[in-house]
């Protein structure tokens, strides 16, 4: 009843997202080798648990008819696959919020490289004054 | 009975859809956050993004429930209801291909300065 094809097909669905987040991994390698730090990993963490997560919406599109024709209930089919799509969505959300953060940890960074850069530069001129206030 | 069974079903993608939702919500308030403190365009394409996704992921239930609606209620054909789908995700497609664009963009400008700092 299911085929190739409709594996080749929901295959066809999420490749474009898991060539991202290939892509988003092999970016925050590049940059980890490069003397990246905390925020590169959640970078990887992030787009890894993306990853999973795509790959594992693939049964999803089987679970309800191969659930009927087991012999269950349509709504115990239903339920069951409302059950995994939380599931999933809860995995999807951990590889955001990892991402999200890796963002916030860069900032924060960021923001302290520019205060040393300013007070550096000021330390430099020999003018105290401008100073950033922390 | 049938009452609720529908029920469930119309707000079953809505309910698969909270944790995402809350995941760009926590995006939204972080970047908030980040353009508050003094963030620039990196942070403001952050929020755009995470803005964009939420949009998305909060109408394709919505969408789902239209559909819904279409065939039952108004008695549409599936072929009738397939073409209208096609017509309203379009924009929703559109609005996370955006969303998708402006987190890219984001996340590359954000990490690829440092490496213009320190070389």
């Amino acid at each position: 009843m299911i085929g190739i094809i409709d594996y080749l097909m929901i295959l066809g669905t999420i490749a474009p997202a898991l060539v991202l987040w290939i892509a988003v991994i092999i970016f925050a390698v590049i940059m980890l080798r490069r003397g990246g730090g905390r925020a590169e990993r959640f970078m990887i963490a992030g787009a890894g648990i993306k990853i999973v997560s795509n790959l594992l919406r693939i049964p999803m599109v089987f679970i309800v008819p191969w659930l009927i024709d087991r012999g269950y209930s349509s709504d115990y089919a239903i339920s069951v696959s409302t059950g995994y799509g939380i599931f999933l969505n809860v995995i999807g959300m951990a590889g955001i919020i990892c991402l999200v953060y890796a963002f916030w940890v860069k900032f924060k960074t960021r923001s302290l490289e520019g205060i040393d850069t300013k007070i550096s530069a000021n330390l430099e001129r020999g003018t105290h004054d401008t100073i950033p206030e922390y | 009975m049938s009452s609720s069974v529908s029920v469930a079903i119309f707000s079953e993608p809505l309910i698969r859809n909270i944790p995402e939702l809350v995941a760009w919500g926590i995006g939204i308030v972080l970047a908030v956050l980040m353009v508050r403190r003094g963030g620039g365009k990196t942070e403001k394409l952050l929020l755009a993004g995470c803005s964009l996704m939420f949009v998305t992921q909060l109408a394709s239930p919505l969408l789902y429930e239209l559909v819904q609606w279409l065939t039952s209620e108004r008695g549409m054909s599936h072929i009738a209801t397939a073409q209208t789908m096609g017509w309203v995700t379009l924009p929703l497609t559109v609005i996370s291909l955006a969303g998708l664009v402006c987190l890219v963009w984001a996340f590359w400008v954000q990490f690829r300065v440092k490496r213009g700092v320190s070389a």
